[in-house]
């Protein structure tokens, strides 16, 4: 079954000319994303993984879309991303092809000794584009590394069954249409980014990548490209708020809003909703082992706002198995860590070593508490560990320690969250060299994707301890926080 | 590259993987400097307003802000043309 390429295909062939994917002032239609992901393809054996590095989003999304179409794994990753970060994801992955940009090119010129081979997409030629190779539902689509509290990320693989039941359940609720014009703001490397071109364009629909300085002007953007579908983090309400750039009703053209990757509370469906009034907006939920998103709730300005002013998660995807598990075990548990099974859940990760207790006979433990309502929906409270989500991006405090720890004068160290302009960031504190505090941005930049390096670092004598002797968050979170 | 203060003062504020004593690289891409897309979006709307200047949509989506280099040429270019 390679269902979703094929019906890509499809679309291909009998509407050619129709445009597919728009960066910048570039414009690919059917035939020429297809031609160049078949003639990249072409390259690739089945069941290989590929890497892509790409900053360019025309070369990242060909680059994606070719790897499938090979029948081969993808890997996206991202050339802003530390070269040693890279080549850790890129050996755990067991990747020896690479399909690059220039960026990416660069980015791989500095990890020193990598016999890897660098490829970049090929150009449409004049024939029509072969098709892509059949696939079993058990093979691997892509491979997408998540932050890991051991001290490194880890790889979780997701199966084309997985992608499947995904898009099918998306497209039950969503129902994009080939006049659809849909918006990529993600980062490849963030599992959310594969549901733009894998809803559009199985429906023959146009995907928009927002420029790198396209929030700036959203308003002019989104009627310039007559954008239908937004789908972002609840984050970028906050910020666009903040600086008073989500005027009522300058979002016209949007019919359908999908919100994903952290809580989004009533204040910013309000929000959006005066901006977009023309528009849905759901509220989507799911980590990566889940694939892309496993439950949608359609937010009804009009009903009363839960008791804790987040909008619900709604009722996870048909098809899915879930559990609530509670610590103490109640006939009927209506709240607890939700464990979810069914055909979205990963086999695994990469390295069985990263499994550490979270799955639970075939359930896959997503660390987050969440209540049942009487109509069978979710409600998220919050997370049972050290996770948190920075612009819906997911960081394991954890691992951020372990790269704090890691850097020369640095003897001890932990790190917090705060709430600070609307948004979550990280604060640290450690115990070294009081000096480092100015450097320590760029020590960890070289170790960590941005979005995982703290806002400030704050020079200790000691960290406080609870009583097992482990750092005592909530009270070093009052000491650091402004 | 030289600029003026106030292009230093403002960079300093959103540069954070660049330490007090190290110089900004004019060449260096932002989210290398520390400045993601959503510093981009308050640096540049900062940048209008300390400056007095308005900005084209079209020069928001090119290359023309890639680096602190272009910012600063081609807001000068915008001073000239908007005096």
């Amino acid at each position: 079954m390679s269902g979703v390429l094929d019906r890509i295909h499809r679309v291909a062939r009998e509407s050619p000319s129709r445009p597919a994917l728009v960066v910048g002032d570039a414009t690919l239609s059917y035939a020429g994303l297809t031609g160049s992901a078949a003639g990249t393809a072409a390259s690739l054996g089945p069941g290989q993984r590929i890497g892509v590095l790409a900053q360019d989003s025309a070369a990242a999304h060909v680059g994606v879309l070719a790897a499938m179409w090979a029948g081969a794994v993808a890997v996206p990753l991202n050339p802003a991303f530390p070269p040693e970060r890279t080549a850790g994801m890129l050996r755990a992955a067991g990747v020896d092809t690479v399909i690059v940009d220039e960026a990416g090119e660069r980015l791989l010129s500095r990890v020193p000794g990598s016999p890897l081979t660098c490829l970049r997409v090929a150009e449409p030629d004049a024939e029509p584009p072969r098709a892509p190779a059949a696939v079993a539902a058990g093979d691997l689509a892509y491979i997408m590394f998540t932050s890991g509290s051991t001290g490194r990320p880890k790889g979780v693989p997701i199966t084309h069954r997985n992608l499947a039941h995904f898009l099918t359940s998306a497209q039950g609720h969503h129902r994009i249409e080939a006049a659809d014009v849909l918006v990529q703001t993600f980062d490849p490397t963030f599992d959310l980014f594969m549901f733009g071109p894998f809803m559009a364009w199985p429906a023959g629909a146009e995907l928009v990548v927002l420029p790198p300085r396209g929030l700036v002007r959203l308003a002019a953007f989104a009627e310039r490209h007559r954008v239908t579908t937004w789908f972002s983090v609840p984050s970028t309400i906050r910020l666009l708020g903040r600086v008073g750039a989500l005027r009522p009703g300058s979002l016209p053209t949007l019919t359908r809003s999908l919100f994903c990757g952290e809580a989004l509370t009533q204040e910013d469906a309000l929000a959006w909703h005066a901006a977009a009034p023309g528009s849905t907006v759901d509220n989507l939920y799911g980590p990566t082992e889940l694939t892309i998103a496993c439950t949608a709730h359609r937010w009804d300005p009009a009903a009363a706002p839960e008791p804790n002013g987040v909008v619900p998660i709604g009722a996870l995807h048909p098809g899915l198995d879930h559990m609530l598990v509670d610590e103490t075990p109640a006939e009927v548990a209506h709240e607890g860590e939700l464990c979810v099974a069914g055909p979205q859940t990963t086999p695994g990760y990469l390295d069985a070593a990263d499994d550490d207790g979270r799955f639970l006979r075939g359930f896959y433990r997503t660390g987050d508490r969440v209540r049942r309502a009487p109509d069978g929906g979710l409600l998220y409270l919050g997370r049972t560990d050290h996770q948190v989500k920075v612009r819906g991006y997911r960081v394991e405090l954890l691992e951020v320690e372990h790269a704090l720890r890691q850097v020369a004068g640095v003897a001890d160290g932990a790190v917090v969250t705060a709430e600070e302009e609307g948004e979550t960031v990280l604060v640290a504190a450690y115990r070294g060299d009081a000096a480092l505090a100015d450097r320590l941005p760029a020590l960890m930049a070289a170790r960590l994707p941005g979005y995982m390096v703290p806002r400030r670092f704050h020079p200790v004598d000691e960290l406080p301890l609870n009583v097992n002797g482990k750092v005592d968050r909530p009270v070093l979170a009052e000491v650091v926080v402004r | 590259m030289s600029w003026s203060p106030a292009f230093e003062d403002l960079l300093r504020r959103h540069c954070r993987f660049v330490a007090a004593d190290e110089p900004i690289e004019a060449e260096e891409v932002w989210p290398a400097l520390g400045v993601d897309s959503f510093a981009t979006l308050i640096l540049i709307l900062e940048l209008e307003e300390t400056f007095g200047v308005s900005i084209p949509d079209s020069l928001l989506t090119g290359t023309e802000f890639s680096t602190p280099g272009l910012m600063w040429s081609t807001l000068n270019g915008l001073l000239a043309e908007q005096a």
